[in-house]
């Protein structure tokens, strides 16, 4: 069951929540369908499952369709995710054609009826060719960092994203120079999911129990993929070095190693390195451990997110949801989130990485106070409210486009 | 007269221009041409989304060329223009481009720093949509009341955006207040400097005027 609007009255106040009626009131009648590639799995479902009953509680209609495409699609479109990344395989005029095919199929079989079409990410990005039959508003919602992309690819989908009345990015960062408006709207979590609401004690008590640790010495936790850009092993490298003077211990909890070979490399060197000490906790957990995933950093005394090269970084997020004093590396979203010294602290290196922890044991009040700031800059910019606004905000922008300022 | 003072809010879309600068050259060039909306939002945006922090700039034109470009002399120039100086964009652009332009005149032949990859600046700028709360003050205790339960973007909008949207050399609440007789009390909010505190701060310094 969806959970209702009225349960975030409490915790991002009364006044927004009284906003986002408001707001909603200026789109009338008009609704918003929102196209994906996957019912499950991934942030991009995951966020609209909650987004898409929370836009209808406040009377704007909103529904949810998804493309449908071969293996074969998905494997091109996989593709394509990596090359855009900067990075992988190839990318041939054959994988073109595949795409071309899936999307004049979807083109054929898919009701597009929304007022406003929001299609997310480049897998349905084809279906704009609909626009000039049937009109609508059309954006195309980006979730991924295309500022480096394989060229040949990014020439191929720019003549579909050209076409959209407006583009989403979760960053400047991560945009390209477009000829139509690039809308920049954050990523978000949702404080009542399991994975971040509030949990009861003793479920934490259980979970420090279940992975031995001790709870009246500090704990040190990253929660991340087993991926060298996570750099699991410079986080191994910073608690030794604390651990020289400081009775702490560490975690490193991630999951999905299984199918990626580069991923089981990184875990395996992790594990050499944290073999000898059972203080060093190197946790794969299954899927769906967001309950856990919670429990290990309410359980923390510091949250680490030690990544060379991040997106947005949505375990940080998390952490300081938590009201978690967190040392992230400063890359990517990192370092949209902390604040260097107001609401967390950034880092370049391991030593760096390693004083930074040091500061926050030896000065609780001031970890206190970081975390406090972390916890207020993420209520006020991160939550799942604040990205239906702005979700709100854009249906509105698209259908008066122009005006820097609008009066409602 | 209409006595009753209406309290106002926004909220606000940010769009990326796409002009993205890594030396201050590049950032001299842009802000030559960027719309007004992107050099308001650099200047404001920082209140915002960060209200309940003290900052170290708060502009971020300077943020940027402090930590990026570690060039700290002209990023301390820079958050140091009087912005109640100016009441339109364009003479606050101008005063930008003024103190970047003296600067590297003075700096001539010093090799040019470059933001490392990843930090460079974005110029963005805002989509402003503006609406009533629904609060409504007839006296000014009321009014005084009223301060204490509006949003921080509420007081951001009538302090800051009014003022500089509207071309007033004083803040909506300065102008209402005038009208209801009160004012010292105008006066003395006209005297503040909003943009030296965080918007909490500046909610308890005009309700502490009052007192």
């Amino acid at each position: 069951m969806s959970i209702s609007i009225e349960a975030y009255r409490p915790i991002v106040g009364t006044q927004f929540i009284d906003e986002l009626y408001r707001i909603a009131d200026h789109i009338n009648d008009r609704a918003i369908q929102h196209i994906n590639s996957t019912p499950v799995g991934g942030g991009v479902a995951e966020i609209l499952h909650r987004l898409v009953p929370l836009t209808n509680e406040l009377g704007v209609k909103a529904t949810w369709d998804v493309i449908k495409g071969s293996e074969e699609f998905f494997n091109v479109t996989k593709a394509f995710h990596n090359a855009l990344h900067g990075s992988g395989n190839d990318i041939t005029d054959d994988m073109f054609e595949i795409y071309r095919e899936t999307t004049r199929d979807n083109l054929k079989s898919m009701n597009l009826y929304g007022d406003v079409i929001m299609i997310h990410d480049p897998q349905p990005a084809g279906l704009i060719a609909k626009k000039d039959e049937i009109g609508r508003k059309w954006a195309w919602r980006c979730h991924i960092d295309v500022s480096q992309p394989n060229k040949k690819l990014w020439d191929f989908l720019q003549q579909y994203v050209d076409q959209y009345h407006a583009s989403v990015f979760s960053m400047p960062d991560f945009s390209q120079q477009l000829p139509i408006p690039q809308f920049l709207i954050a990523p978000s979590i949702d404080p009542l999911a399991d994975k971040n609401r509030d949990l009861e004690q003793s479920f934490i008590d259980e979970i420090i129990e279940k992975y031995e640790l001790d709870p009246d010495r500090p704990i040190i936790t990253q929660i991340s993929r087993y991926d060298r850009l996570k750099d699991p092993v410079g986080v191994i490298q910073a608690y030794k070095i604390v651990k020289k003077r400081y009775d702490v211990q560490l975690v490193l909890a991630g999951g999905g190693a299984s199918d990626d070979p580069e991923g089981a490399a990184v875990l395996q060197e992790a594990q050499e390195m944290g073999a000898e000490d059972p203080d060093v906790k190197i946790l794969l957990l299954p899927a769906y451990s967001d309950k856990e995933i919670n429990a290990l950093q309410r359980a923390s005394t510091v949250v680490l997110q030690k990544s060379i090269k991040e997106g947005f970084g949505l375990t940080v997020t998390e952490a300081m949801w938590k009201r978690k004093p967190v040392i992230g590396g400063a890359t990517g979203g990192i370092r949209k989130q902390i604040i260097d010294g107001v609401t967390g602290y950034l880092v370049h290196t391991v030593e760096g990485t390693a004083r930074r922890i040091i500061d926050i044991l030896n000065n609780p009040t001031m970890a206190d106070e970081l975390a406090r700031n972390a916890y207020e800059h993420v209520r006020n910019n991160f939550l799942l409210t604040r990205h239906l606004k702005d979700y709100l905000l854009l249906m509105i922008a698209l259908e008066r486009d122009g005006s820097d300022v609008i009066e409602l | 007269m209409n006595n009753v003072f209406r309290f106002f809010t926004e909220r606000r879309l940010v769009e990326a221009t796409g002009l993205r600068a890594v030396t201050v050259r590049d950032m001299l060039a842009h802000l030559k041409k960027v719309g007004g909306a992107s050099i308001f939002y650099h200047t404001h945006a920082s209140y915002i989304e960060h209200h309940f922090v003290r900052q170290r700039f708060y502009n971020d034109f300077a943020s940027w060329i402090s930590g990026a470009l570690q060039e700290h002399k002209l990023a301390e120039k820079i958050a140091g223009i009087d912005m109640l100086d100016y009441t339109t964009i364009t003479d606050l652009r101008n005063a930008i481009i003024k103190t970047i332009t003296q600067d590297l005149n003075e700096r001539k032949g010093e090799r040019a720093r470059k933001a490392p990859p990843g930090e460079e600046f974005h110029f963005c700028k805002a989509k402003n949509f503006v609406f009533p709360t629904g609060i409504e003050a007839r006296t000014i205790d009321e009014f005084f009341e009223c301060l204490r339960h509006i949003s921080p973007l509420s007081l951001y909008f009538h302090v800051f955006e009014s003022r500089l949207r509207l071309q007033r050399t004083t803040s909506d609440f300065a102008v209402w207040l005038t009208d209801m007789g009160a004012r010292d009390i105008a006066e003395k909010i006209n005297r503040l400097d909003p943009y030296a505190f965080n918007l909490e701060e500046l909610r308890e310094r005009i309700i502490s005027l009052y007192k």
